[in-house]
C-alpha cells in the first residue's frame, strides 16, 4: 500500500459493517499488486474455464488468475490439470496460441519440453553439441518443473487455487451458490458465443456492480421500460454461509404499478417492443427463478437471464483496466426452437447487450473521477449494514459480502 | 439477377454514411422486412458459435435497437466513420448476390480524438426489391473477439 504502515481499517473495511471504502482501493498500484498476491494466488478458488472447452486428453487452453497466465489441460488420464505459463528457464510464455490440442508443451524460446503435467523432460542440447556445451551433470529436470495449481469442478466450471492448501470450492462457495450453479449448468453445456469486452475501470468497481441488485433497474432502463425486471417484483439477494460469494435473483413475473418507480428517471410506459420475440422465452426452471446472477469472489458471474445462460470471467489488468471474457451457454438438451430464443435473447447481454451495456461504462465512469480522491469514502448502506440475505433487491448487501471476502482475503484473521 | 458491382457498393457507402451522419433511422430500410443483421468475431465463426455481440432477425429487431439507444440506454455520446473498401462480388444465385468488403471504422468520443474502434468485413447477400437493392443478410465479421467498453451504434 501507499503507506506500508497502513491497514485496510484505515481504508474503512475495518469492523463488521462492510459499508464503506476508500476510493484508493480501486486506483493504488500497490494496492493491485497485494491483491495479485493475497487474492488471486492466495487462498481464493478463481474460475478459469469450462470443461466443455476441453472434452478430449491432450486439449488445452490458455487463461489467467488474476495476473498469473496459465495453462488448463486434460491429461491422458482424463484430469484436467492446472499450470503456469511461464517457462522455468527465462520466464517466456510456453503457450501462446490461445487453445489446442498437444501432447507435450515446448517452449518456443530455448525448446525447454514439458510434459502434461507440467514436468520438464527434455531441454534442447541438454547434452551439448559435439560433446560442447550442454548442461551441468548437476541439473536436475525434476526441479524445473511448472508450477501446479489445485483444480476443482463443479457443474462444468473449472476452478483453479494457487494455494497449496485451503477450503474445498464446495465449501468456498457454500451451500446455497453451490446448488444454483448445478441447478443452473448441471446438464451437458454447450458453447453459443463468446467474446471479450475491454473495460477501463478497476475490476473491483465491475464485481461490485455484479452484486448490486439495486442499481439493476435504474441504470439498465431498457429492463425497466419493458418491465423484465423491477424491483417490485419478487426476488431477493443470497449470500454464502462464509459472506462471501452472492446470489441475486428474481421470481416470476407480477402485475406492476408504477407506484415504486415514481422518484426514478423517466419510465416511459408507452414504449413497447416492435420484436417481442426478443424477450420470448420458456420456463427452463422449476425454482421459478427468471432471472439470476451469480457473484463469486473474486472473479466469476454466472448469468441467467431469462434463457440467456453465460459465464463472465473477470481479469484484471492493472488498477485502471479489466478485461471480461463472455462465454454464452445452451444445453445439449435444448429444441431448435429454444436455441433460437436463446440467440434472440443474447441480444440483452454482453457489450452490445439492450439491458447490460451500461455495465460497460459505469465503472469507467466512477474510475475517472475518483482518481484525484485522497480519503473519501464510498456509502454502501442501502439495506442496512452487514453481509446477512435479504428478501429484497433494494440491498447492498451482496457489495457489502464482496468487501467482506476482500478483508477476509487481504487480511486474513 | 443482374446486380452490378457499383450498384452494390452506392448500397454499403449510403449505409455507412446514413450511420456516420448519425441517421440511424435509415438504419434498418438497408434491408428487406425479413433481413438479417449479425456481428460476430472471425474467431467465434471459426468455431462454429451461433451467438455473436448482437443479432437482429428482421426490421422489426433493428427499431428496438435503435429504441434502445435512442431513449433507454445509457452510454456518452460518439460518432463513428465509417471507410469502406470496394466491394468484391460473388456468384449472383436465385436469392441474390454475394458481396463482401473490408471496413476500418473509427470511434469518436465527444471532446475524443478519433481511435480505431472496429475493423472487420462486411459479408453481404443482396437482393433487387422494387425499391432498390436491400441487403437480405449482413454478416459483419470482426478481426479481433475484443470489444472496447460496449457497441450501441450498429457498424
Amino acid at each position: 500500500m501507499t503507506d506500508t504502515a497502513m491497514t485496510l481499517d484505515d481504508y474503512g473495511l475495518g469492523g463488521d459493517a462492510f459499508n464503506q471504502a476508500d476510493y484508493r482501493l480501486y486506483t493504488d498500484a500497490d494496492i493491485a499488486r497485494q491483491e495479485q498476491e493475497r487474492i488471486f494466488e492466495g487462498q481464493a478458488w478463481c474460475f478459469v474455464g469450462l470443461e466443455v472447452e476441453l472434452p478430449q486428453p491432450g486439449d488445452y487452453k490458455t487463461s489467467w488468475v488474476g495476473a498469473l497466465p496459465i495453462i488448463l489441460v486434460r491429461g491422458r488420464d482424463g484430469a484436467l490439470r492446472a499450470m503456469v505459463n511461464r517457462c522455468t528457464h527465462k520466464g517466456s510464455t510456453i503457450v501462446f496460441d490461445g487453445s489446442g490440442c498437444a501432447e507435450r508443451f515446448v517452449c518456443p524460446y530455448h525448446n525447454w519440453y514439458y510434459d502434461l503435467e507440467g514436468n520438464l523432460t527434455a531441454v534442447a542440447f541438454g547434452n551439448g553439441v559435439k560433446g560442447q556445451g550442454g548442461m551441468p551433470a548437476a541439473f536436475d529436470k525434476q526441479a524445473h518443473g511448472l508450477r501446479r495449481l489445485r483444480v476443482e469442478t463443479i457443474a462444468g466450471l473449472i476452478f483453479v487455487s494457487a494455494a497449496e492448501q485451503g477450503p474445498a470450492l464446495e465449501e468456498y462457495l457454500g451451500t446455497r451458490i453451490a446448488h444454483h450453479i448445478r441447478r443452473t449448468l448441471g446438464c451437458g453445456l454447450v458453447v453459443l458465443g463468446e467474446y471479450t469486452q475491454v473495460m477501463h475501470n478497476n475490476w473491483k468497481l465491475y464485481m461490485e456492480n455484479t452484486r448490486d441488485s439495486y442499481h439493476a433497474s435504474l441504470l439498465h432502463v431498457f429492463f425497466t421500460t419493458f418491465r423484465l425486471n423491477r424491483l417490485d417484483m419478487a426476488g431477493g439477494m443470497a449470500v454464502g454461509e462464509n459472506g462471501w460469494n452472492t446470489l441475486s435473483y428474481t421470481q416470476a413475473t407480477q402485475s406492476f404499478t408504477d407506484e415504486a418507480y415514481a422518484d426514478a428517471r423517466a419510465l416511459n410506459t408507452d414504449i413497447k417492443l416492435n420484436d417481442p420475440s426478443l424477450v420470448a422465452n420458456w420456463p427452463e426452471f422449476a425454482d421459478g427463478i427468471v432471472s439470476s446472477i451469480t457473484s463469486v469472489f473474486p472473479a466469476l458471474v454466472m448469468q441467467q437471464i431469462s434463457n440467456s445462460l453465460a459465464v463472465r470471467q473477470l481479469v484484471p489488468k492493472g488498477p485502471d483496466r479489466c478485461e471480461l471474457v463472455w462465454t454464452l451457454l445452451g444445453t445439449v438438451e435444448d429444441t431448435p426452437a429454444q436455441t433460437d430464443m436463446r440467440i434472440r435473447q443474447s441480444n440483452l447481454v454482453g457489450p452490445a447487450g439492450l439491458v447490460s451495456m451500461e455495465d460497460g461504462i459505469i465503472g469507467n465512469f466512477v474510475q475517472r473521477s475518483i482518481a484525484s480522491a485522497r480519503g473519501e469514502r464510498t456509502v454502501m448502506r442501502m439495506g442496512g449494514d452487514g453481509v446477512a440475505s435479504q428478501e429484497s433487491r433494494v440491498t447492498e448487501a451482496g457489495v457489502r459480502a464482496f468487501w467482506k471476502a476482500y478483508r477476509d482475503h487481504m487480511e486474513p484473521a | 439477377m443482374n446486380v452490378d458491382a457499383v450498384a452494390v457498393q452506392q448500397l454499403m457507402l449510403r449505409y455507412a454514411d446514413a450511420i456516420d451522419a448519425d441517421d440511424i433511422e435509415a438504419w434498418p430500410d438497408f434491408f428487406t422486412p425479413d433481413g438479417e443483421y449479425t456481428v460476430i468475431s472471425r474467431e467465434s465463426l471459426k468455431r462454429g458459435h451461433r451467438i455473436g455481440i448482437m443479432q437482429c432477425l428482421g426490421q422489426g429487431m433493428m427499431r428496438d435497437r435503435i429504441m434502445g439507444l435512442r431513449d433507454a440506454n445509457v452510454y456518452e455520446p460518439h460518432c463513428y466513420r465509417h471507410v469502406v473498401s470496394a466491394p468484391l462480388l460473388g456468384e449472383a444465385g436465385p436469392e441474390g448476390v454475394s458481396a463482401t468488403a473490408s471496413f476500418l471504422l473509427a470511434r469518436i468520443m465527444r471532446a475524443g480524438v478519433p481511435e480505431l474502434f472496429l475493423s472487420g468485413r462486411y459479408e453481404d447477400l443482396v437482393v433487387a426489391t422494387p425499391a432498390g437493392l436491400r441487403f437480405r443478410r449482413r454478416r459483419v465479421v470482426l478481426d479481433s473477439t475484443a470489444i472496447d467498453t460496449l457497441l450501441v451504434i450498429p457498424v
